[in-house]
């Protein structure tokens, strides 16, 4: 091996929290989070028993709020990402150059795999056509030192520069943030990408995030490329898939951006300034959402990401099961990433402004907790319209059921209504009529969200995989 | 076509100093619409019935708020949120209600006119309204339904929006506002759901233009016109315990209105219609002229439905729910369209003469087209309350009086229901339910006073051919009637007895 620019594994402190010096989800919850949260359990538990009606009323009234405020909040955002196109964008005339004038910035794109020798030939082609100068990029496939198929398959193809393969010593804990560490803790480059395995990044990606880079001011640590599904035609669920990721990387990323709030990164096609990536001692090994915790991280240390109008190219999950333990990762290192960032509550708050902090508990807390208590309210509304049980209005007093109908009536609509908007910003127009059947997307949603937030009391730290399927074509640039 | 380019933005950009005067200039606007004289209206008064007892949480009030086209849910509501913040602020509800759907319209007709020509031109609508007594009249009238000219002015700014950019947000909102008016009452709903397809008719003929997909124009921009109406009957379900409750209403309306009658108003009006017509042909002119042509095409089923309506529901005598404001919206926002139209050169001309025409047609046709054959008054010979409770009081103290429909209970607000019980449904079994446990009394209004249908409503026919469990204790000379339901409340009777026997 090379010698080490930086290390990014080994463990630097005696803290159990924060083993490489920040924060790190060794454990998802400190001691005081811990002790509060089971005195807060205990003590609801111990007042519903003993005076329901308050009890529950007032549970109610603070989740009501709460779902107000998220409502409010994500319309928030989606109505900044429409007002302006804040993406940044250039043209092909503009990529004729390198920015500076005079030469490419040095490119290092990585891509950890572990079992995926099927999917092999198609990432090497697609990322044969990336156009970007050879002798400027070195793209390095991080495989497991005992994913012999894997490595294999690999070396079989004799692979030419810029391609190289890195392999990855086998270490616990065995996650992909590891070895992303591990794959740039040596090697020269100004910039890096990160890419799944079955990723399609449009050929001038690169030279778009160098541009970007270019012209951002040198606190954008972080540019972040949508991500879009090449297989939506594929079933019901590729399709649910597709609108979601249209939303997500359509309006609420760019609103984000817009809002100047933090971002949470999604899994690939995050390009970063390397200097500062190492700086920040690269991704938490233990974070099952590695790039969600990143982000906020860059954000707290005073770093900035911004959103590029250009799309990698993804495979959606087109099973149910898969699609599930994926989604459970995904909330589950939500969960984990909230409790590791809140753990030095004030110091974080502070460091963060309230503004920043609301906008933190509003996405991050709120998207994990609105699917969690989703099912509770969608059954208290079925028994309301249905039945009209006795007895449930009294839990809903004037200003909470006006609170809740807007949540429910207009609150609903707009998630629904701005999914469409998204499929139609996205390209994917076709796909705008199915957003009127999003709720029972969401209900798949509220069921690996239970599952990700119950794993994380026996398994914190297990990979939920993204399996990806060899059998689909993949977009003709 | 080139847009004049703001010196205003392009001097202040969007400074803090900018944004200030002009949030100045629209509270100027606002203060001085509540500061200015108010004439009350039946309309109010049966809104503001409606929300007292929906704070209350009587039953009438939910079903009033919900279940009725003549007194439509926006309304209310605005009317609702006014007066918790009038509480507040210490304001009058009903001015600040009326004075803040005015405003907010005026401004987003401003501001369209900002957009379409140039900063100094903003208080052109505002000096339209005061310069044409016709619209001021209108406007100083304390009618909730003005509410009804705030999605119409927000829509005609978005229109201008969508002409000039074409941007997924326009498009979004003049969808969204256009689907508010499914809550404005029947016609205000009808011109809105017309104005929907309009809209995407024109929206899909420029994508088309731009050779550019319309996969999925049709799912945003209808969508929400018919959310609003699921939601509208879905709350019907809720309240009235059927969808289409309002419709039934509405389908006894015929039976009270012939032909003859409707001719009659029209041709009452008809220099007026003619009028409206007239602004007709400069929009349909732009349609095909003009960058704004999209928008002043959706304009048109705005502007025609009301017109037409009107002598309709004089000829039925039933409210013009919200029909005045949407015209006096529409026209201004047609004006504000027009001004920009450049299809004959110089512009500034074509401008001027188009615009001038609608301020002409704006004198004349409001009064010629809402005149009166007799104006109409809510209570409209209706007896005191306080007359009713005495008179009941000599026998029956506890006794208390129900009455049916959405204005009728308007006349005896009472929140605590302690001497009048009200429901909008007529429901016999229901009502004779209750007079089993308590001693009930029944107000019936004369099919003359335009309170329920003259034909095939059951009001009527009690009041024609009363009920075996109805006394009839007391008539007005006016035709009203108050009735005793002589069912005794149980265990009070002494022939219960026979009850038990033949159940």
């Amino acid at each position: 091996m090379p010698d080490k620019i930086c290390d990014l594994t080994s463990h630097i402190s005696d803290d159990p929290l924060a083993p490489r010096g920040f924060p790190q989800a060794t454990q998802t919850l400190c001691t005081w989070q811990r002790v509060f949260l089971v005195a807060l359990l205990v003590g609801l538990v111990a007042w519903t028993v003993f005076d329901h009606h308050n009890a529950l009323l007032t549970i109610n009234i603070v989740l009501s709020l709460f779902y107000l405020a998220t409502t409010l909040y994500r319309m928030l955002i989606i109505d900044a990402a429409l007002r302006h196109r804040v993406e940044l964008n250039y043209t092909p005339e503009q990529l004729q150059r390198p920015p500076d004038g005079k030469q490419w910035p040095r490119y290092m794109v990585i891509l950890p795999m572990y079992h995926e020798k099927d999917v092999l030939p198609q990432l090497i082609e697609g990322l044969s056509q990336l156009d970007y100068p050879k002798d400027r990029l070195e793209i390095r496939l991080l495989i497991e030192e005992d994913d012999a198929e894997t490595m294999d398959a690999a070396r079989e193809m004799n692979l030419q520069p810029p391609f190289k393969i890195v392999p990855i010593p086998k270490s616990y804990p065995r996650t992909k943030p590891k070895a992303c560490n591990v794959g740039i803790e040596n090697g020269e480059a100004d910039l890096l990408v990160i890419y799944d395995a079955e990723d399609h990044p449009e050929p001038d990606q690169l030279k778009k995030a160098a541009w970007a880079f270019h012209d951002v001011p040198d606190n954008v640590a972080c540019i972040q490329a949508k991500l879009g599904y090449y297989n939506p035609r594929q079933n019901l669920l590729t399709r649910f898939f597709t609108a979601e990721y249209a939303t997500w990387f359509g309006l609420c990323l760019p609103g984000l951006d817009r809002l100047q709030a933090p971002i949470p990164l999604g899994g690939t096609s995050n390009h970063f300034r390397l200097n500062i990536l190492r700086k920040v001692k690269g991704w938490d090994e233990y974070n099952v959402t590695e790039d969600c915790d990143l982000g906020l991280r860059l954000f707290s240390m005073g770093y900035r990401t911004r959103i590029l109008e250009s799309t990698t190219w993804e495979q959606a999950c087109p099973y149910v099961p898969f699609w599930i333990k994926q989604r459970s990762r995904w909330v589950k290192g939500y969960v984990q990433t909230y409790c590791i960032h809140t753990r030095d509550f004030f110091r974080f708050h502070e460091r963060m402004g309230f503004l920043n902090s609301l906008q933190f508990h509003l996405l991050i807390g709120g998207t994990f907790l609105s699917q969690l208590i989703n099912p509770l309210y969608w059954v208290m509304t079925f028994l309301w319209l249905v039945w009209r049980p006795e007895g449930l209005d009294q839990y809903f007093p004037v200003p909470i059921f006006a609170m809740g109908s807007f949540c429910l009536f207009v609150g609903n609509f707009v998630f629904i209504y701005t999914t469409a908007l998204a499929c139609i910003r996205r390209g994917v127009g076709y796909l705008a009529k199915l957003s009127f059947l999003m709720p029972f997307y969401w209900m798949m949603m509220s069921v690996a969200a239970w599952k990700g937030t119950l794993q994380l009391l026996w398994a914190p730290h297990h990979w939920e995989k993204t399996k990806h399927f060899a059998n689909q074509q993949p977009p003709q640039n | 076509m080139a847009h004049s380019v703001n010196p205003f933005s392009a001097q202040f950009g969007h400074s803090f100093e900018r944004k200030l005067l002009t949030a100045l200039g629209y509270c100027a606007i606002i203060v001085f619409l509540y500061m200015m004289p108010h004439r009350e209206s039946e309309a109010m008064q049966v809104h503001e019935a409606i929300v007292q007892a929906l704070r209350a949480g009587t039953t009438w009030g939910r079903q009033a708020f919900i279940g009725s086209f003549a007194r439509p849910v926006l309304p209310s509501l605005a009317l609702l949120c006014c007066t918790i913040l009038s509480e507040v602020i210490g304001t009058n509800a009903a001015i600040l209600m009326v004075s803040l759907s005015q405003g907010l319209a005026l401004i987003f007709l401003c501001r369209a006119l900002v957009k379409v020509r140039s900063w100094y031109l903003a208080p052109l609508p505002v000096a339209l309204v005061l310069a044409i007594p016709t619209l001021r009249q209108a406007m100083m009238r304390l009618d909730p339904n003005w509410l009804t000219a705030l999605p119409v002015a927000a829509a005609a700014y978005f229109l201008v929006q969508w002409s000039r950019k074409h941007r997924l947000r326009d498009v979004m909102l003049v969808s969204l506002n256009l689907g508010l008016l499914a809550f404005c009452g029947v016609v205000p709903a009808i011109a809105g759901a017309i104005a929907v397809i309009v809209f995407y008719v024109q929206h899909r003929c420029w994508l088309k233009s731009q050779n550019q997909s319309a996969d999925g124009a049709g799912t945003i921009i209808l969508s929400t016109f018919l959310y609003c109406a699921f939601l509208w009957l879905l709350w019907n379900w809720l309240v009235m315990d059927n969808p289409f409750f309002p419709f039934h209403e509405l389908a006894e309306f015929p039976k009270s209105v012939t032909q003859a009658r409707v001719y009659a108003q029209f041709q009452a009006r008809a220099e007026a219609i003619a009028a409206c017509l007239f602004v007709l042909c400069p929009l349909v002119i732009v349609r095909n002229k003009s960058h704004f042509g999209g928008s002043a095409m959706t304009l048109v089923p705005l502007f025609v439905i009301p017109v037409l309506a009107v002598p309709v529901c004089f000829a039925g005598n039933i409210p013009l729910t919200g029909l005045v404001p949407m015209i006096c919206a529409t026209l201004l926002a047609a004006f504000v369209i027009l001004l920009d139209a450049d299809f004959a050169k110089p512009v500034v001309y074509t401008a001027a003469y188009l615009a001038g025409a609608v301020c002409c047609v704006a004198i004349w046709i409001a009064p010629a087209l809402t005149r009166r054959d007799s104006p109409r008054e809510l209570r409209n010979g209706a007896p005191d309350p306080k007359e009713i409770t005495e008179f009941i009081d000599q026998f029956w103290p506890d006794s208390r009086t129900m009455l049916y429909g959405v204005e009728l209970p308007a006349l005896f607000p009472d929140p605590t229901e302690q001497r009048f019980v009200a429901r909008v449904d007529y429901q016999e079994q229901d009502l004779l339910t209750q007079a089993h446990d308590e001693q009930m009394h029944l107000l019936v209004p004369p099919p003359t006073s335009g309170f329920y249908p003259k034909k095939g409503h059951p009001l009527a026919d009690i009041h024609a051919n009363g009920r075996p469990w109805l006394l009839l204790e007391k008539t007005w000379p006016n035709g009203w009637q108050l009735y005793r339901l002589v069912q005794p409340p149980k265990n009070e009777s002494r022939l219960d007895f026979l009850r038990q026997l033949n159940p």
